[in-house]
């Protein structure tokens, strides 16, 4: 199995239970915390992925940064079964399936915007209004810069990309005037 | 004398010079086929060679693979044809040599024959039929001595004269008979020089119509190879033609491809340029107030689904 498809399955099952529990989104701030933790020290996925250390000092380990995080009593269950099945490496993803579980569940989707320079609030909000008005959802926009954009916004959301950066228009205009050619 | 003449030598004489002038026409004959058979082989062979040159000459117009071809074909007529001929020479050869030695051979027969049954049959009638003659015509020695010798000659002589006369009565029919025989027998043997002459020329005749088929099938031969010449030539052209239009149409599509793809390759460059110098530009002109402009101007544009 895919390692996306696995990771869909595990943020599913842990979703499921969250939403069994009415704790779903309670898993969710404590799955992007573990998260948080290994991003910070990514060497903790080398040791709990070492096979010269032994499960239960691997088990150990994750069971330290659980606490360390506060998560609770499902998530600790589920970190060590990551550990075990030696699924650790999918955190990551896990995350964000099970955040994109979360929106699905609460209605609402999630917008990056990018632009050359920073947006100010007005923009961000007209911005915000704009996406939640043609989506018909609550919309959870964040920003990214990137100055080689020139000038305009690029924003996407789920799977589909609105491109409105100077560097666009100029990559289309490009385009039209090779005819094809690339 | 005068009746032996009249009766014997001149018949036998005269059927001898007509056998024997029959029998030398009838040779001449036979050297005459020859001679006639040997210029129609040279005369062949002139043919022939004549055709080869000709066919040499119209082939040097097609190309190599197709006169090669050519000179294969025609060098094993022409071998097919010079074994034919050398075989057909043979068996002429043999033939007229076969008929030479028959006619020589007849020839002696015939000598022996007259010699032995003619000659000599007839020289012992001649001394029969000379005595009395001889004794008649010499009186002087029949009649010479005395009279009672003369007498007693005289009745030998009678005697003697009637022995001759009852001899010839009683062989004259077999000797006409012996003699008419021998004329048959020289009248055949005549007949069978001319039948052999005959049969020579018959042979000339079929061996000029041996050699007139020859002559056909050679220039059937030629023929045939000069026009399979032509179309091969024709096809050779024709690929050569087509093969030419597709160089034509290879070079055109490739210089059409070589334009086409200088102007893509020019039309990338001067694009790219142009948008780098345009990329340019736009960073140093885009402003916050620009920034703001263009992106509320794209938020009215926006759809989703």
């Amino acid at each position: 199995m895919k390692s996306g498809a696995l990771a869909r399955r595990y943020a599913q099952a842990l979703l499921e239970i969250g939403k069994e529990e009415s704790s779903a989104e309670k898993f969710g701030t404590e799955l992007r915390g573990l998260l948080s933790v290994f991003s910070a020290n990514p060497i903790l996925y080398k040791v709990l992925l070492n096979p010269m250390y032994g499960l239960d000092e691997r088990l150990s380990l994750s069971g330290e940064v659980a606490k360390a995080v506060g998560v609770s009593e499902r998530v600790e269950k589920f970190l060590d079964l990551l550990v075990e099945t030696r699924n650790i490496r999918l955190l990551d993803a896990i995350c964000a399936s099970y955040a994109k579980g979360e929106d699905l569940i609460a209605g609402r989707v999630r917008a990056t915007v990018i632009a050359p320079e920073e947006l100010d609030a007005t923009l961000l909000g007209d911005i915000k209004d704009r996406l939640c008005k043609e989506t018909g959802k609550e919309v959870i926009v964040s920003f990214v810069k990137d100055a080689t954009l020139i000038g305009g916004v690029v924003i996407k959301i789920g799977n589909t990309v609105l491109d409105g950066s100077i560097k666009g228009q100029l990559k289309k205009m490009k385009t039209k005037l090779l005819g094809g050619v690339a | 004398m005068f009746a032996l003449n009249k009766v014997l030598y001149k018949p036998i004489l005269a059927m001898m010079e007509e056998r024997r002038k029959k029998t030398e026409d009838s040779l001449k004959d036979a050297e005459a086929v020859d001679e006639e058979v040997a210029e129609g082989l040279d005369r062949y062979n002139a043919d022939l060679k004549v055709a080869l040159v000709k066919a040499q000459d119209e082939r040097t117009v097609v190309r190599q693979e197709a006169a090669k071809r050519e000179k294969e074909v025609m060098e094993k007529a022409r071998k097919d044809a010079a074994s034919e001929l050398v075989k057909l020479r043979t068996e002429l050869s043999a033939s007229a040599a076969e008929a030479s030695e028959k006619l020589k051979a007849e020839s002696k027969d015939f000598s022996k024959e007259i010699a032995t049954n003619i000659l000599g049959r007839t020289l012992a009638v001649l001394i029969i039929l000379l005595l009395p003659v001889l004794i008649f015509l010499n009186p002087e020695n029949a009649f010479a001595s005395s009279s009672a010798d003369a007498t007693s000659r005289m009745w030998k002589n009678l005697n003697f004269l009637l022995l001759v006369i009852g001899i010839y009565v009683v062989w004259r029919k077999w000797i006409k008979g012996m003699l008419d025989g021998r004329a048959d027998g020289i009248k055949k043997a005549l007949k069978n020089a001319e039948r052999a002459r005959l049969e020579a020329e018959k042979k000339l005749a079929e061996f000029k119509e041996q050699m007139s088929g020859l002559d056909r099938k050679v220039e059937e031969i030629r023929m045939k190879l000069r026009a399979e010449a032509e179309l091969e030539k024709d096809k050779i052209l024709k690929d050569a033609a087509e093969q030419t239009r597709r160089i034509a149409e290879q070079a055109k599509i490739t210089v059409d491809q070589e334009v086409k793809k200088a102007t893509i390759e020019i039309r990338k460059e001067i694009t790219e340029m142009a948008i780098k110098e345009a990329e340019g530009i736009l960073g140093r002109e885009v402003n916050g107030e620009d920034q703001s402009r263009i992106t509320k101007e794209y938020l009215e544009k926006i759809r989703i689904n």
